[in-house]
């Protein structure tokens, strides 16, 4: 079933055997060629897939997440992580597997560009500098504004 | 092994101060359906799986879980950074500040340090992965029930983030059992445990 390239459900719906043993419990498995949000989308939804997307009544809206250099990392990562979770289940996707190709290359593309402007992202980049640079503030945890 | 990457999976930039929500929101640190139990919890599980597809899914969600861990310590840290004697006074937070002051220490809302009791690890392949579909449900629940007590934005902004990965990791925990039940024997699941029994 879930190897079947075939769509046999309606968008955002999944498959399920049509007879199934007892007492096991049963999630829809979600289908091939589901649609997508695009990287910026996904990291502010939380997620790659529109059908999975199952928000809570009670949202309040906040400000849409900046156009950094680190937003844009972490939405190219975030793809990544999805994308991989995906392929857990899912890895006979051909076309699934080529964007998770393609964002893999753009997010190392991204890592570089971010690191030169900001500092290294792992330990060993900061052999990449002419200083120690592994140590330098901001650390991920800080609120960015505080310690300038 | 791990490496760190010094950035959060989602950016946390909580403008004003909370103490009162940095009490409750504690919970997802350390309470009973919080990230560290989520991530110990699929990266202890692991071990006992057999099948190599369900290995690196328990290792990336696992991994993923220790990343909600540091968002959900940056919430907490951000909400308590420079606070004055009036602000923890005259708030919930006051019990949490006289044992950690405005360190993050992995407890419950409720006070209860956290306990491995709130996880399991069953050695058993569709009992494991049962158990970690109702994990994903009461984060997720947890994650509800604090945007029902917070109405910071930039706050629930991030919550309404990490309760989405709860609903697509319980999809994937989904997906994964019925991986199970394609290896195993379709009349009787329960049959073995392929775990142990070889």
């Amino acid at each position: 079933m879930s190897n079947d390239t075939q769509r046999k459900c309606p968008e955002a719906n999944g498959t399920l055997p049509g007879c199934a043993p007892l007492a096991v419990p049963y999630v829809p498995f979600q289908q091939e060629g589901e649609k997508r949000y695009s990287k910026t989308e996904a990291l502010a939804q939380g997620t790659l897939f529109p059908g999975l997307n199952l928000p809570f009544h009670l949202q309040v809206k906040g400000e849409p997440v900046p156009k950094t250099p680190l937003s844009e990392l972490q939405a190219l990562g975030f793809v990544l992580t999805e994308l991989g979770l995906y392929l857990d289940t899912h890895p006979n996707d051909a076309e699934a597997f080529q964007l998770f190709q393609k964002y893999a290359a753009l997010e190392k593309e991204g890592r570089i560009r971010y690191e030169e402007q900001c500092g290294p992202l792992q330990q060993t980049g900061a052999a990449m500098d002419d200083r120690y640079t592994w140590t330098g503030n901001p650390w991920p945890w800080n609120f960015s504004e505080e310690v300038k | 092994m791990f490496i760190y990457d010094k950035k959060l999976q989602y950016p946390v930039r909580i403008k004003n101060t909370n103490p009162k929500l940095a009490s409750i929101i504690i919970s997802q640190y350390g309470g009973p359906d919080g990230e560290l139990g989520a991530s110990l919890r699929y990266l202890s599980q692991r071990y006992s799986m057999p099948y190599p597809e369900l290995k690196a899914l328990l290792t990336d969600i696992g991994t993923e879980e220790l990343g909600h861990l540091e968002m959900v310590a940056s919430i907490v840290h951000q909400l308590t950074r420079k606070l004055s004697d009036q602000q923890i006074q005259s708030s919930s937070f006051a019990p949490y500040f006289v044992d950690h002051t405005t360190g993050v220490y992995p407890t419950a809302a409720s006070g209860f340090p956290w306990s491995a009791a709130s996880m399991e690890v069953k050695g058993d392949v569709i009992a494991d992965l049962t158990e970690d579909l109702a994990a994903e449900q009461k984060a997720r629940v947890t994650y509800d029930n604090i945007l029902r007590l917070s109405d910071d934005p930039d706050v629930n902004d991030v919550i309404r983030f990490l309760r989405e990965r709860e609903v697509v990791h319980f999809q994937r925990f989904g997906e994964a059992l019925e991986k199970v039940r394609e290896r195993l024997n379709r009349k009787n699941v329960y049959l073995t445990n392929p775990a142990f029994d070889k």
